[in-house]
C-alpha cells in the first residue's frame, strides 16, 4: 500500500513532462508510463504506486572553477533531487546553490528545444523550427562550401571554457581553427609566467588546501568567497590555523569582508602596490639574499649599454632551449651554475663591455617606485604598504593570490603580473609548503596538473590549423575566418565592445551556434542546434574531467528534453555527413574509454567500470595531502631560475617591470569630465558568466542584474535604488536597475558580468567595454588581453 | 410590507452580501493569496475589521447590562436595540475571523485539538459565550413572560463581565505577543475595553439616530445627550490610556521608539494621526460641552468620528507592529505572495512589512459588513415593537399573531 | 532526552545562500517560499554593507526556524498543529493547521512562511526527499531541522550543504556532544535572547 502511505496521497499531479511535450522518460521507472498520460487517474491501482528513486552520480558540468561530483535522484523520469556526493575528500562534497538549483534549470523555459533557422536579419534574433535532417544538412553543406572555397582554416570553432566536450574531432577533421577564449584571464599571466616559466596563464601550482600551513595570505583582486565559492571552507581552515588574510580589493567585497584586514586600492592600480612593496622589501633588507643568488636571475649580468643578458643558450633536441647565463664570482664572469656565492650587485667590466647584475638593476629601476609613490598611486596608505611588505616577507610562509577579474582585465595587467612575481621571487615564498603566487588552481591545479588523458586517435593528416591571430583582431582584420562554429556564448562572453563584435559577425558567410539556452550569441546565427544538459545523454555516459587530483565520470541521469542532442551527437552526425564517419568513435563509452588509456601512472588504477562502480569519481594516484609545485627550485624557464628580468620585453621597457597606467580608466584621464566612472563586471556567486541567468530559484533569491554604485554617486546622479539607469559612454550603452550599496568604492561601478542583454535594456554591458589590445601583445605569451574593466562610463536615470 | 426605503436598504445590503460570498468562494479557490496579505503582515484587513467589530459589539452590551447590573433605568429603554446591535456586531466580529482561516475545512480542529493557552482558543469560547449571552438577553427581553425582568437583570449580571472579557481576551491575542513591539503591553486589554466602549456606544448612538429617523425605535433626546456625556467620559479615558502607551513607548529611546516612529511619522502614521483627531480630540471638544450634547447634529457627527477614529486605532495598532521585522536585513521576508510565486528577486522580499488590501478583501469586507447589517434590520423588524407595527402595517394577518 | 539544535559559526557563513537552496530542494518547498534565508544583517539590500565607504562591516545571518525551547508559535497554536517533538524539534501536523496565522504573528523571527495559494512549483512536480509531507494551500510551515532526514539520523540538508562548514548539527541535552562544546567554547548566543522563547539554533564569530 505504498499508495496510501504516500505523502503525495490525494494530491493532484500535475505534469511537466506532458505539458513540455517531453517523451516519458525511459528509465524503466515503474509508474513512469502512467504519470506521463493524461489518463493516468484511470490506470491500474498498482501504477499509482511511487516509482522507486533511482539514483545516479555525475558531475556538475560548468566552468567555475569546481566540478562537484553530484547524487541525482530521478523519479518518474525527472530529476527529482540534487545533492552532492559524500566523498571523503571536503573538495568533492560539496555543490553549491547553482548545481542545486540546475534541478530547475534543466527545465527551464528558455531552452531551445528544436534546431533553428534564421528568418529575419542576423542578430535580430528571428528564427524558425526546423527538423534535426534539415539542421544538419544545412550546417555539413556549409562547412564543406566553406572548406572547399577557402579551406579548413576559414572556420573558426570559439568555445565556451565551461563545456566539457568541444567537438574536437570535428575540428580537426576539418583543420579549422579553434580558440576557448583570446585575451582573457591570461593577462596577468603574461608577466607572472614569464618569471616563473609556468605556462597556466598564471595558475599557480599550489593547492588551496595547502594554505593551512600558510600565515600570510593576500589576496589582491579576487573574491574567492564568491568567484571560488567552493574553495571558501579552505579558507576558513587557514584562518582558523592561524593564517592571517589580506584582501586588496577596490570593492568591499564578501572576502574583504572575511579578511583580518581589507585594503581598499584604486582600480587597475596593482602593479604599484606590488612595486611599492618591493621597494619596501628592498629598502628594508627583507630579501632573502641567499635564495636569490641560487634561485632567481638577481645576480645574472646584464649589459648596461643594451641591456642585453650575458648568456650561453643551447637548443635540446625536442626544441626545448636552455640557457646557462654569466654572474660575477668577485672577479670575473663565470657560468651560474660555476658560482656558488656570486656579487649581486654592481657594476662590471667583461671582455671590454660594462655589465651590472639584474639586482643591481632592479634597485635602479625601483628608485621610481617609491612606497611613497606607490602610496599615491594605489591611494593606500604608505605605512600600510611597508606593512604588507613586512608581513608578506616575515610572517611566512606567504601565499600571494591573484584572480582572473581584478587587474587582470586592465591593459597594464602583464606589468601587474610581472611585478607581482617579483615578491615571491626576493622573498623566496615559493616552491615551499603554505608559499605560492599566482591564480587559485581552479579545478586544473593541484597534483592533477600535470594529469595526461589518452585520445581518441585520428589519422595523423587530420590536425586543427593554429589560430592565425586573437580573434579580438579577426573582427578588425583581414583574417581567413568566413564561417564560425560558435560553441555557447562567445559573441558575448570572450570580446569586449559588442558593437564591433556585431559587425564582423555582419560580414561572415555562415554562422551556426550550438547551445543549451537561448542565449545572446544564438541571436547572431544562421543554424542554432539545440544541445542538452551535462545531465542528459544518449549513450550510458558523457564525457570525463580530470579534476583537482581526481577523474570524474558524466553519467547519463536523464533522456535528452525536449529535441536536444549532445555535443557529441551532434559532432558524429556531422562527422557521418562530411565524410568523416569511419574516423568517429560510435558512442561516448567509446570515447571515454580511448582517454582512459594512458601511460599516465596517475591513472593506472582507472577503468571505466571503476569509475562506474565508484560513483562516478576516483582519485588519482598521487600522494596524499596538497600539491606544492617547484619544491625542486627548478622553473621552467631558460635559466631553469625565476628570472626576474624579461629579455625578451626590451623592446617595450618591459624588462623589469615599470608602472604604466591603465589605458583608460587612469586617475587623470581627461576624458573622465564626460565619463567620470570605471565601470567594472565583476564575477558573484549567483551566475557563472552568462549562465544561471534564467534560473528561477536563483532569481528568487537575487534579481536581475544590477548596477551598484556608492551612496554619493547616486546622489549627484540623483538615483535611487530600483531606479532604471542608462550606462554609456562613446562605445555604446545599455541599461540596467541600479542599486545603490556602500561597499561600491566611489567613482566604481560594477555588476556582475555574463548578464543576457533581455536583462539590461537589449543592449549588452559589453556594448560599453574597452576593448583596445595593447602594441607590448605581440611579444606576451598569451597575446594581448582585452581590458574591459578598463573603461569609463558616465550613469544617468534612464 | 415594508417601507420603500427599507426595500432598496434590504436589496442593496442583499446584492452586497452576495458580492461578498462570491468573493469569498473566489477565495477559498485561490487561497488567501487573492488577500493583500503576505508572510511579512500575516493579518491584514479581516483581523483588523475582527478587532474593530468586536469593540463595536461591546457599546450595546456594556449599556443594556449597565442598566441592569447599576438600576441605570435610562439606560434600560435603548436595552433592546442595544442588545440587537450587539449580537449583530459580534456575528460579524466571527466571520471575519472564519474567512481569515486559511482551512476553514479543518476549523472543527479546535475542538479536537483544542490549546488552552492559545488565546485564539481563548477568544473562540468567549465570543461564543458572548453571543449565546446576547441571544438570552434578546429571548429574555422580549419575553411576555412575568419574570422577564428578573432573568434580565441575573443574565445582565453575567452579561458585564463577559463584555469586558470579550474585549480582554481580543486584545490578550496581541498584547500577549512578546515578538510585536508595538502589541506586548499589558495596557491592550483596558484599552481594548475602552475603545470598545467608546466606539461601541458611538455606534449605537448612530444607530439609535437611524432609528429614531426611520420610526422603528424613538429615544428620548435627553437620553441621547445623557449617553453623549457617558461616551465623552469613555473618550477622555482612551485618550489616557493612549497617552500612558505612547508616552512609555518612547521615553526609553529604544526599539519602542523605533515602532512609535512608524506610526506618527512612518507607514501607520495617517491612522494614528486621524484616530487621535477623529477618534479623541475633536470628538471630545464636541462632547464635553452639554449644550453641544443637547444638539443631535454634532452628537451624531462626534459619534461618526469616534467610530472612523477606532477604526483607524485598530489599523495601526494591527499593522505597525507588522512593519519592522524583529531581525532586521536584506533581502528580508520572502512574501509568499501569489505575485512572488511567479516573481523574481525584490519583487519576492520585503525587508519591511508591506500590506495593501486587495479588491477580494474589500468586497468580503464589504459583504460582511452587509450581512450585518441585514441581520440588524431582520432582528430589528422582529424585535422592536414600532418597527414590527411598520413591517405588520400592510399585513393585518400577521398583526394579530405578533400581537 | 534529545535536544536537536544547530550552532552557525557566522566567520564561516559566506553569505551564500545555498543552505537556503538545499532546503528548497530537500523539502519540496514551492516558489515564493523559503524555509531558510541568509540576511545581510542591518542593510536594505543583499550584500550590502553596514558603515561608510572604506569603514564597513557585513554580516550574513542565516535564519530559520530556531527550534525553541519555549516557542511562541506553539503557545498560541489553537489547535495543538504546532508541537515539541521528543527530539526537541518544533514541528506542525499540517493536518491540524486552520491557517490562522496566530503562529506567525508571535514567531520573534519571521520563520514562518504561509501556504497563501495553492503551492507552484519550478520545475512543475514535487522534487526533493519524497518523505516530506507536500503542503496544500492554506497551511503554515517552516524549517522542520530536516525532520525526515534527523529521524534518519542524517544531519539537516543545510548543514551538509553549507560552503564554508559554517553549521553543526547535533543534541544540545548531550554535553560532549561537538555543538555543545562548540556553544561552550566559542560564547554562542541566540538571536533575540530578550524574547525568552530559548532558541536551539546558536550563533558564534
Amino acid at each position: 500500500m505504498s499508495g496510501a502511505t504516500s505523502p503525495h496521497a490525494g494530491m493532484t499531479r500535475r505534469n511537466f513532462l506532458k505539458t513540455a511535450g517531453v517523451a516519458a522518460g525511459a528509465l524503466g521507472l515503474a509508474g513512469a508510463a502512467s504519470m506521463t498520460t493524461t489518463n493516468n487517474w484511470l490506470a491500474p491501482a498498482e501504477a499509482h504506486a511511487e516509482a522507486e528513486d533511482q539514483v545516479i552520480y555525475t558531475f556538475h558540468q560548468t566552468n567555475c572553477g569546481n566540478r562537484c561530483s553530484l547524487k541525482c535522484t530521478v523519479r518518474d523520469g525527472r530529476m527529482a533531487n540534487i545533492e552532492s556526493n559524500t566523498w571523503e575528500e571536503d573538495q568533492y562534497s560539496i555543490c553549491c546553490l547553482k548545481g542545486l538549483s540546475e534541478i530547475q534549470r534543466i527545465y527551464s523555459p528558455d531552452r531551445i528545444q528544436t534546431p533553428l533557422k534564421r528568418v529575419g536579419e542576423r542578430g535580430e534574433g528571428k528564427f524558425e523550427s526546423i527538423s534535426w535532417e534539415e539542421a544538419f544538412d544545412t550546417v555539413a553543406q556549409k562547412l564543406q562550401e566553406s572548406v572547399d572555397k577557402y579551406g579548413g582554416s576559414s572556420i573558426l570553432f570559439p568555445y565556451s571554457s565551461g563545456l566539457v566536450y568541444e567537438m574536437p574531432l570535428l575540428r580537426k577533421l576539418l583543420g579549422a581553427q579553434a580558440i576557448c577564449e583570446s585575451g582573457i584571464d591570461m593577462a596577468q599571466g603574461n608577466g607572472l609566467d614569464q618569471t616563473t616559466g609556468d605556462a597556466t596563464m598564471g595558475k599557480g601550482p599550489y593547492e588551496v588546501t595547502d594554505w593551512v600551513n600558510t600565515k600570510t595570505l593576500i589576496m589582491v583582486g579576487v573574491n574567492l568567497l564568491e568567484s571560488g565559492m567552493t574553495d571558501a571552507r579552505f579558507m576558513f581552515d587557514a584562518q582558523e590555523a592561524g593564517c592571517n588574510v589580506t584582501v586588496v580589493d577596490p570593492i568591499f567585497t564578501s572576502t574583504a569582508s572575511k579578511a583580518d584586514t581589507w585594503v581598499p586600492i584604486e582600480p587597475g592600480t596593482d602593479a604599484a602596490l606590488y612595486l611599492g612593496m618591493v621597494s619596501a622589501i628592498l629598502d628594508n633588507e627583507w630579501y632573502d639574499e641567499e635564495y636569490i643568488k641560487a634561485h632567481t636571475s638577481c645576480p645574472f649580468l646584464v649589459s648596461t649599454a643594451d641591456g642585453s643578458m650575458l648568456k650561453e643558450t643551447s637548443t635540446a633536441e625536442d626544441g626545448t632551449e636552455t640557457a646557462t647565463h654569466y654572474v660575477w664570482d668577485g672577479s670575473r664572469a663565470r657560468l651560474m651554475d660555476e658560482v656558488a656565492d656570486p656579487i649581486l650587485e654592481g657594476t662590471f667590466e667583461v671582455d671590454g663591455v660594462e655589465c651590472t647584475t639584474v639586482f643591481s638593476l632592479l634597485k635602479e629601476n625601483q628608485k621610481n617606485y617609491t612606497t611613497a609613490w606607490a602610496s599615491e598611486v594605489t591611494t593606500i596608505p604608505e605605512d600600510q604598504i611597508i606593512e604588507l611588505a613586512r608581513k608578506y616577507a616575515q610572517e611566512t610562509p606567504s601565499f600571494l593570490l591573484i584572480g582572473y577579474g581584478g587587474n587582470d582585465k586592465y591593459s597594464n595587467a602583464d606589468i601587474a603580473g610581472h611585478a607581482m612575481s617579483l615578491l615571491p621571487s626576493l622573498t623566496g615564498n615559493i616552491g615551499k609548503p603554505g608559499c605560492g603566487a599566482g591564480v587559485r588552481g581552479n579545478h586544473y591545479g593541484c597534483h592533477s596538473l600535470t594529469a595526461k588523458l589518452g585520445a581518441w586517435a585520428l589519422p595523423a593528416e587530420f590536425v586543427e590549423t593554429p589560430l592565425e591571430m586573437q580573434t579580438p583582431l579577426m573582427r578588425t582584420n583581414p583574417s581567413s575566418v568566413h564561417t564560425v562554429f560558435n560553441l555557447g556564448n562567445t559573441f558575448v562572453q570572450h570580446l569586449g565592445n559588442y558593437n564591433t563584435t556585431k559587425e564582423w559577425l555582419k560580414t561572415l558567410d555562415f554562422i551556426v551556434t550550438s547551445d543549451i539556452y537561448y542565449c545572446d550569441s544564438v541571436a547572431w546565427s544562421d543554424i542554432v542546434l539545440p544541445v542538452c544538459t551535462g545531465f542528459e545523454t544518449r549513450d550510458e555516459c558523457g564525457m570525463i574531467q580530470v579534476s583537482k587530483n581526481h577523474i570524474l565520470l558524466q553519467m547519463k541521469v536523464l533522456d535528452p528534453l525536449f529535441e536536444s542532442k549532445t555535443d557529441f551527437e551532434i559532432e558524429h552526425e556531422l562527422c557521418g555527413r562530411l565524410g568523416f564517419g569511419e574516423y568517429m568513435p560510435e558512442s561516448t563509452v567509446d570515447y571515454v574509454k580511448a582517454q582512459l588509456t594512458t601511460d599516465d601512472q596517475a591513472f593506472k588504477n582507472v577503468t571505466y567500470e571503476k569509475l562506474k562502480e565508484n560513483n562516478s569519481i576516483m582519485r588519482l594516484d598521487y600522494p596524499d595531502g596538497p600539491y606544492v609545485g617547484h619544491t625542486d627550485q627548478v622553473y621552467k624557464t631558460k635559466s631553469g631560475r625565476l628570472e626576474i628580468y624579461h629579455e625578451g620585453m626590451l623592446g617595450y621597457n618591459q624588462e623589469l617591470p615599470n608602472y604604466e597606467s591603465p589605458i583608460e580608466a587612469y586617475a587623470d584621464n581627461p576624458l573622465k569630465e564626460k565619463y567620470p566612472l570605471q565601470f567594472v563586471q565583476a564575477r558573484r556567486r549567483y551566475r557563472v558568466h552568462t549562465q544561471w541567468w534564467n534560473s528561477e530559484w536563483v532569481n528568487q533569491i537575487v534579481p536581475y542584474p544590477t548596477l551598484e554604485i556608492n551612496p554619493t554617486d547616486a546622489e549627484a546622479r540623483g538615483l535611487q535604488s530600483g531606479d532604471t539607469v542608462r550606462i554609456f559612454n562613446d562605445r555604446g550603452e545599455f541599461s540596467v536597475t541600479c542599486l545603490i550599496n556602500n561597499a561600491a568604492r566611489p567613482g566604481q561601478v560594477y555588476m556582475c558580468e555574463g548578464t543576457w542583454c533581455r536583462d539590461t535594456g537589449g543592449a549588452s554591458y559589453q556594448d560599453v567595454t574597452n576593448d583596445t589590445l595593447i602594441e607590448r601583445g605581440k611579444v606576451l605569451p598569451y597575446g594581448a588581453n582585452i581590458p574591459m574593466y578598463d573603461t569609463l562610463v558616465q550613469v544617468e536615470k534612464a | 410590507m415594508t417601507s420603500g426605503k427599507t426595500k432598496i436598504a434590504y436589496a442593496v445590503l442583499g446584492i452586497l452580501t452576495v458580492a461578498g460570498i462570491a468573493a469569498w468562494i473566489y477565495q477559498l479557490m485561490g487561497g488567501l493569496g487573492v488577500t493583500g496579505m503576505n508572510n511579512g503582515t500575516s493579518w491584514g484587513l479581516y483581523i483588523g475589521c475582527f478587532m474593530f467589530f468586536v469593540g463595536l459589539s461591546a457599546g450595546g452590551l456594556i449599556v443594556a447590562s449597565s442598566a441592569s447590573v447599576f438600576h441605570v433605568a435610562e439606560y434600560k429603554k435603548v436595552a433592546l436595540p442595544a442588545v440587537i446591535l450587539s449580537t449583530a456586531c459580534i456575528c460579524v466580529a466571527g466571520i471575519f475571523v472564519l474567512v481569515d482561516l486559511g482551512g476553514i475545512q479543518r476549523v472543527w480542529r479546535i475542538i479536537t485539538g483544542f490549546n488552552p493557552t492559545s488565546p485564539l482558543c481563548w477568544d473562540i469560547c468567549v465570543i461564543c459565550l458572548y453571543l449565546v449571552i446576547n441571544i438570552i438577553y434578546l429571548v429574555f427581553m422580549t419575553s411576555n413572560k412575568d419574570d422577564a425582568d428578573r432573568k434580565v437583570a441575573i443574565v445582565s449580571r453575567f452579561a458585564l463581565p463577559v463584555a469586558i472579557l470579550v474585549h480582554s481576551v481580543t486584545a490578550w491575542i496581541f498584547g500577549l505577543q512578546l515578538s510585536r513591539e508595538g502589541w506586548y503591553s499589558a495596557i491592550m486589554a483596558p484599552l481594548f475595553v475602552v475603545s470598545a466602549m467608546d466606539s461601541g456606544l458611538a455606534l449605537l448612538m448612530l444607530v439609535l439616530g437611524g432609528l429614531n429617523k426611520s420610526g422603528w425605535f424613538k429615544t428620548e433626546k435627553k437620553l441621547m445627550s445623557s449617553l453623549a456625556g457617558l461616551l465623552a467620559t469613555c473618550v477622555a479615558i482612551d485618550a489616557f490610556l493612549v497617552g500612558c502607551e505612547v508616552l512609555t513607548m518612547a521615553y526609553p529611546g529604544a526599539a519602542g521608539a523605533e515602532t512609535l516612529a512608524v506610526m506618527t511619522s512612518g507607514v501607520t502614521a495617517p491612522f494614528f494621526w486621524a484616530e487621535i483627531a477623529l477618534g479623541l480630540l475633536i470628538p471630545f471638544c464636541i462632547l464635553v460641552f452639554a449644550r453641544n450634547r443637547e444638539n443631535m447634529g454634532l452628537v451624531m457627527l462626534a459619534s461618526a468620528c469616534i467610530v472612523i477614529g477606532v477604526f483607524c486605532k485598530r489599523i495601526w495598532l494591527l499593522f505597525t507592529s507588522f512593519f519592522m521585522p524583529n531581525v532586521y536585513g536584506a533581502p528580508g521576508i520572502i512574501s509568499g505572495s501569489s505575485a512572488s510565486a511567479h516573481a523574481t528577486g525584490m519583487d519576492v522580499w520585503a525587508v519591511v512589512g508591506t500590506y495593501a488590501p486587495t479588491w477580494v478583501e474589500i468586497v468580503i469586507v464589504i459583504g460582511v459588513i452587509s450581512l450585518g447589517a441585514l441581520a440588524f434590520m431582520v432582528m430589528c423588524q422582529k424585535l422592536l415593537p414600532a418597527a414590527k407595527k411598520e413591517q405588520s402595517s400592510d399585513a393585518p394577518a400577521a398583526e394579530g399573531a405578533a400581537a | 532526552m534529545t535536544r536537536y539544535g544547530i550552532a552557525i559559526d557566522l566567520h564561516r557563513c559566506t553569505g551564500c545562500h545555498t543552505c537556503t537552496i538545499a532546503c528548497k530542494i530537500q523539502n519540496n518547498i514551492p516558489m515564493g517560499l523559503l524555509w531558510n534565508r541568509v540576511i545581510t544583517e542591518g542593510s536594505d539590500m543583499v550584500d550590502g554593507a553596514v558603515g561608510e565607504y572604506p569603514n564597513l562591516t557585513r554580516r550574513y545571518v542565516p535564519v530559520a526556524c530556531q527550534h525553541c525551547e519555549n516557542p511562541a508559535c506553539m503557545r498560541v497554536c489553537p489547535t495543538g498543529a504546532t508541537y515539541k517533538d521528543d527530539k526537541g524539534r518544533v514541528e506542525i501536523d499540517y493536518d491540524k493547521c486552520i491557517g490562522c496565522r496566530m503562529c506567525m504573528a508571535a514567531c520573534p523571527y519571521n520563520a514562518r512562511v504561509f501556504n497563501w495559494n495553492e503551492p507552484h512549483r519550478e520545475p512543475d512536480f514535487d522534487y526533493g526527499d519524497k518523505t516530506v509531507p507536500v503542503r496544500s494551500k492554506g497551511v503554515a510551515e517552516k524549517c522542520t531541522l530536516c525532520k525526515e532526514r534527523t529521524d534518519r539520523g542524517e544531519e539537516p540538508r543545510c548543514v551538509v550543504a553549507c560552503m564554508g562548514r559554517a553549521r553543526t548539527f547535533g543534541d544540545l541535552d548531550d554535553p560532549n556532544s561537538e555543538i555543545s562544546k562548540l556553544i561552550a567554547e566559542r560564547h554562542a548566543y541566540v538571536l533575540l535572547e530578550e524574547q525568552g522563547t530559548k532558541p536551539q539554533v546558536h550563533y558564534f564569530e
